[in-house]
């Protein structure tokens, strides 16, 4: 019983230690391949942002980071990004932020619409264009 | 924190400065104006150099300046590119103009049009969405005086939004569209010169090779021309810009006040005029991952992104473009919407054997009103500037078929248009929260077509276009 206590005091202490920073996504999944993460941090240390493409941080891409901020992540192509903040003593949470486009399909489903709508639009005040200076309205 | 290019003390310098300038000008143009004809109107007889710079000054706005620059940093390249296809909407309105101008000769109003030509419901629904529109706008201009002022120079964004709105609200009270369009006039080569000189400092500043290759490694989809959302977003953001200008007071009232035979030439011009903005506020962006910039907002990029790179001088003369467009923007908002509050709402449903002189006075409080709502409702920092304007798309491009069947058709009738517009803006406002803001306005005109053709032909209407002449000639 004594050991259990003992067990469940030590990975409090160590959740509380790793959790001086603090790192959050405003989306878990992006059909749009943008979103923001924000981090906070008490600490006196430099931070970086650690982006990788697996849970194990094994190939990762580093960008230094103010004490509290938030950034915006742009551009990504389909995948599981992985991301993290540490400092010389301290890590974050990790987060996962899946990408994950709409479909072509439907991207030029809607495009195709669009440029029916258009088409049509530029139609129809040709016409009425054409109508109303011949009847004088 | 971040870094920021203009000191703080200078950022208020140039405030003060140009918003001194534009309250001058707004009490000096402001001094001739006796009627409601010159206070809304400018008199009904503005040429054609200040009417297309009027039009391309208050297209150039926290849209183009700010929000062109998001969504290239979102969506890439499409975004740039979609974003200038807002110019057909100017150029779609050129014969729409003269057509209005020849139908309406004493109108005063959107909303008169619609009154007349649908009838009550219709014209309350289209007031409902009307200054939905309005409003939505005038809180994304008041946002990006704030945030425009936080990125370059780290002050409040409380202090720049309030700033900027009562210099905006200042000199549309004194002045009324007179002075709107006259500001505007000086707002448009003041831009022009600005974003021709950051275009060329940007070329001289950046090496293409380096930022294509940056982008190709760290943000792929920024170059990719099969980018899903970006696709969509094209049309959505012509269908948008087209159901801003067909339907809002901004457009109606130039096409009143500008003297006959100069509207549809006066958006023609200022179409082509603004056109290659966008792409030269957009193209930026796409420099801040080669910069290494933390970007926390997207709506911060485009001045983050000169401030960095063109240093003070660029920060200087971004802020004042900015600034100018900001202002040419929102003073003919306020003008515009406040028109609409005072015919249609005050004269058409509170007070409706309200005289002119009443009318005149009534507009100047609402003026102020409206500066003191949009800065009420910008205090708390909601959401970026691009979910706010394109959340607007779904209402506003639900109205360009009533506009435009109503403008040339007799066939098509109230009861159509005003289910058409509230079956478009329901549609669009599900499409924005099921898909994204990049399709709202799409999906809003499809389903708007799809009601006023099909109700029509079920309907019918004795409505005649004489009518309608003979109505206004009895009003004036």
């Amino acid at each position: 019983m004594c050991s259990i206590f003992w067990l469940v005091l030590l990975l409090t202490t160590s959740q509380t230690c790793l959790a001086e920073i603090l790192l959050s996504s405003d989306s878990e999944v992006s059909s749009e391949g943008y979103f923001v993460l924000s981090w906070q941090s008490d600490t006196a240390n430099s931070l970086s942002l650690q982006q990788a493409n697996s849970e194990n941080f094994s190939q990762i891409k580093t960008t230094s980071l103010p004490a509290n901020g938030a950034v915006t992540i742009t551009g990504l192509v389909n995948g599981r990004y992985f991301f993290r903040v540490i400092s010389a003593t301290e890590q974050s949470n990790t987060v996962l932020v899946e990408v994950k486009h709409h479909s072509l399909v439907k991207a030029f489903g809607f495009f195709s619409l669009g440029f029916l709508l258009f088409a049509v639009l530029l139609l129809t005040i040709f016409i009425g264009r054409y109508k109303g200076i011949n009847q004088h309205d | 924190m971040i870094d920021v290019a203009l000191a703080p003390g200078l950022a208020l310098l140039i405030l003060l400065f140009f918003g001194l300038l534009w309250v001058l000008a707004g009490y000096l143009l402001g001094r001739n104006n006796k009627t409601l004809d010159d206070h809304m109107l400018a008199g009904r007889n503005v040429g054609l150099a200040f009417a297309s710079a009027t039009a391309m000054a208050t297209w150039v706005t926290s849209n183009t300046t700010m929000t062109a620059p998001q969504l290239t940093y979102q969506l890439g390249v499409w975004g740039m590119v979609g974003y200038s296809l807002g110019a057909l909407g100017l150029l779609m309105f050129a014969p729409l103009a003269a057509r209005i101008k020849t139908i309406l000769p004493h109108g005063f109003t959107s909303g008169d049009f619609i009154r007349e030509r649908y009838g009550t419901l219709a014209w309350r629904i289209f007031l409902l969405i009307s200054l939905f529109y309005a409003f939505g706008w005038l809180i994304s201009l008041g946002m990006a005086g704030g945030i425009l002022v936080n990125a370059l120079s780290g002050l409040n964004y409380h202090l720049g939004m309030s700033v900027i709105l009562l210099v905006c609200v200042s000199y549309t009270l004194l002045g009324g569209l007179r002075a709107v369009i006259a500001t505007d006039f000086v707002q448009t080569i003041i831009i022009l010169a600005g974003v021709i000189s950051i275009a060329f400092l940007v070329i001289s500043n950046i090496g293409f090779e380096a930022l294509h290759s940056n982008l190709q490694q760290d943000n792929p989809m920024l170059l990719s021309l099969i980018f899903p959302a970006a696709i969509m977003f094209l049309f959505n953001n012509l269908l948008f810009g087209v159901g801003e200008i067909f339907h809002s007071n901004v457009w109606w009232s130039r096409a009143f006040a500008f003297r006959k035979n100069t509207g549809a030439k006066a958006y023609l011009i200022g179409g082509l005029l603004w056109l290659p903005i966008p792409i030269v506020a957009g193209f930026i962006a796409l420099a801040a991952p080669s910069l290494g910039l933390l970007v926390p907002s997207a709506d911060m990029v485009g001045p983050m992104v000169a401030g960095q790179i063109l240093g003070t001088t660029g920060a200087v003369i971004v802020f004042i473009v900015i600034f100018s467009a900001l202002a040419s923007s929102l003073d003919s908002l306020l003008a515009a919407t406040s028109d609409l509050i005072t015919q249609d709402i005050y004269r058409g449903h509170i007070h409706k054997s309200a005289t002119d002189e009443r009318c005149f006075r009534v507009s100047k409080y609402i003026v102020v009103g409206l500066g003191l709502l949009t800065w009420l409702l910008c205090l708390p920092r909601l959401t970026t500037l691009a979910s706010l304007l394109y959340f607007t798309g779904a209402f506003v491009a639900s109205a360009i078929w009533p506009i435009v069947f109503g403008l040339y058709f007799r066939w098509a009738t109230g009861r159509a248009a005003a289910l058409a517009m509230l079956a478009g803006t329901v549609a669009g406002l599900i499409a924005y929260f099921q898909i994204g803001f990049y399709v709202a306005a799409l999906v809003s005109c499809a389903v708007s077509l799809l009601c006023i053709v099909s109700i029509s032909l079920l309907t019918e209407t004795d409505f005649t276009f004489e009518k309608l002449n003979q109505k206004k000639e009895v009003l004036s």
